[in-house]
């Protein structure tokens, strides 16, 4: 049976994935955003222009169309979706669109009657990360239970799975993400070393390049004190000027203080900016395990965790700590999953066992869910086409993609 | 005889100068307020103007005092209110040539647009779940499934240089770690850019 064309997108507040079910071309990455810069001043650059079209990216100024995890501003978004979806066939392919959790009704009938009304989808299904993944873990390991943390750019969020349907009382979401870690690590650089605030950017790569989350605090921070040949985590990061460095790059910190006598590398030295990352580096990470040390009043993931799946019975602990499955961007900093494990297995019971899976990529994890359940044969019980919805309207939306909340 | 006495006068006044900042402590409520601004000002996405904007750019046709208004405007570290939204262009009294006020018409136009058909987050949150969010509602929504607070004391972090730190600062109550970082945070951030 030839599998219809359907359309899959992970609108992210931060990047909005999307590949088409029918071909194996790679996943499309995009910026789900529109940036301005002032070196080109009359016009604004949508999603993935940026990459192609403004070599410079110091500066930029983003306009989001999510505030705090959730779709607010429909004109941007619009812009982003026109430039994804491009010349797409909507009236023969179907889409599927990927939702922020606990999203507003509100949000919610809009999106439903933006995407019937104006670009008339064959078909439409709103789901959110976690349900997609999931549906994909429980297809890949056999397993009823499934506890998903989404750890992305504007939350974490945790929530327990029974067979595919959500475990509302267990549920809980920690307000830090990776645009709160980025904006965290402006603001220490730039008391401390360089005026870097508006360079969101630059200092995104920055974090994604040299943070990591570290085992064991207290001897890190140990570490972190020794002097510059003894250290092993000081390093000094080279901002790119978009001249001849296009992107930043990691110096060792000694190789820099020696190299005062060479002359020629002392100019293009002074030319550079040099930011030397040493408490940082996995001290900002450590807000996500720890959120009370900038002053949020929440746990941390691991915390987190332990409370949520203490609301549940205790029938069913075991299972779901056996199956812990992780997601999103912030998955990605070295030694996540390790760090993970060691607070959770000092905090519950001696006899639950504790597997936590980690994906190859946590980032493009729910999409290719997505695209797996739109190859499979009861797709048609996930979604609803065109003309049930011209039959019902809105409240058929509801109705089908609110069993999962 | 009037000499000795302004100097006498300068000089008492310099101490009770001094005195009277170093006895401003700030209260509790004030230093939750200012962490809740910090917080807040970590959900910014940009800490800069929006370089399209014809109103951010300084040109020769802007009168004094409007040069010396856009400074007001602007915090210590250079983020302009405008570009928070908390100053709509309206707002500000009318000027004087005709071109100006033309631009300022389609700015105002401009603004109209990008907030009418924009609802603010808040907005749509209180209209879904009531003005107190509905916290005692038995099923779980946006407020109820925030994370518990933890059991565990937080770690402290000088604002200074990174490190541990052991002690807090008397007025403002930030983290330090040695009076190394007090003399620096005493010179640059205490009280500096307050709420």
């Amino acid at each position: 049976m030839a599998t219809k064309p359907i359309f899959v997108v992970d609108n992210g507040a931060h990047m909005s994935k999307s590949k088409m079910n029918t071909t194996t071309d790679k996943i499309r990455v995009v910026p789900n955003c529109i940036m301005k810069s002032k070196f080109y001043p009359r016009r604004t650059f949508i999603a993935d222009q940026i990459d192609n079209e403004c070599p410079n990216k110091t500066s930029l100024y983003y306009q989001l169309p999510f505030q705090k995890g959730y779709l607010v501003d429909w004109n941007i978004q619009k812009q982003v979706w026109d430039h994804l979806f491009g010349k797409i066939p909507f009236k023969s392919t179907g889409l599927l669109m990927t939702e922020p959790y606990m999203n507003l009704n509100f949000i919610r009938e809009t999106m439903d009657q933006i995407f019937f009304e104006e670009y008339e989808v064959a078909s439409f299904a709103r789901y959110d990360s976690a349900t997609l993944s999931a549906y994909q873990y429980e297809q890949d390991t056999n397993s009823n239970y499934v506890l998903v943390v989404d750890s992305g750019f504007s939350f974490t969020h945790i929530v327990p799975f029974y067979q595919g349907r959500k475990i509302l009382d267990g549920m809980t979401r920690i307000d830090v993400g990776g645009k709160l870690l980025t904006n965290q690590l402006k603001s220490v650089i730039s008391y401390r070393q360089l005026l870097v605030m508006n360079e969101t950017f630059i200092i995104n790569e920055l974090k994604e390049n040299v943070c990591f989350v570290s085992l064991d605090f207290q001897e890190d921070m140990k570490k972190a004190r020794l002097p510059l040949s003894e250290n092993p985590y000081a390093i000094d990061y080279v901002l790119p000027d978009y001249n001849e460095t296009k992107q930043g790059y990691v110096q060792s910190a000694v190789s820099s203080n020696n190299n005062i006598d060479n002359s020629k590398k002392n100019l293009t030295k002074q030319q550079q900016q040099i930011v030397r990352m040493n408490v940082e580096r996995f001290t900002i990470p450590e807000i996500l395990f720890r959120p009370s040390m900038i002053g949020i009043d929440q746990a941390g993931i691991a915390e987190s965790i332990y409370n949520s799946v203490e609301e549940l019975p205790e029938h069913i602990r075991p299972s779901l700590y056996n199956n812990i499955l992780l997601i999103g961007g912030n998955c990605l900093f070295p030694n996540f999953k390790q760090r993970l494990e060691n607070e959770l297995r000092s905090m519950i019971k001696d006899d639950y066992p504790l597997r936590i899976t980690l994906p190859e990529d946590p980032i493009m994890y729910g999409l290719n869910a997505g695209v797996n359940l739109t190859n499979s044969s009861d797709y048609g019980n996930y979604c609803v086409t065109k003309r049930e919805y011209d039959e019902h309207g809105v409240a058929i939306c509801h109705r089908k993609f609110s069993d999962n909340c | 005889m009037e000499q000795p006495q302004q100097r006498l006068t300068r000089q008492a006044k310099e101490n009770l100068s001094t005195t009277i900042s170093s006895s401003r402590i700030l209260d509790a409520s004030t230093r939750a307020r200012r962490t809740q601004k910090f917080l807040e000002s970590l959900e910014q996405d940009n800490f800069h103007d929006d370089p399209t904007e014809p109103s951010s750019s300084f040109d020769s046709t802007l009168t004094q005092e409007q040069i010396a208004k856009t400074l007001n405007n602007t915090s210590a570290f250079g983020y302009s209110r405008h570009s928070k939204g908390l100053i709509l262009e309206s707002d500000e009294p009318s000027q004087t040539s005709n071109s100006s006020n033309k631009r300022r018409k389609i700015q105002f136009k401009h603004d109209v647009f990008k907030t009418r058909f924009r609802k603010n987050l808040q907005t749509l949150l209180d209209e879904e779940l009531g003005s107190n969010g509905d916290k005692s509602n038995e099923t779980k929504n946006y407020f109820t499934i925030i994370a518990k607070p933890s059991k565990y004391p937080s770690l402290k972090l000088c604002s200074v240089c990174g490190f541990t730190s052991q002690y807090t600062c008397q007025i403002c109550g930030t983290l330090y770690c040695s009076l190394k970082c007090l003399d620096i945070h005493k010179d640059t951030r205490c009280l500096k850019h307050t709420v």
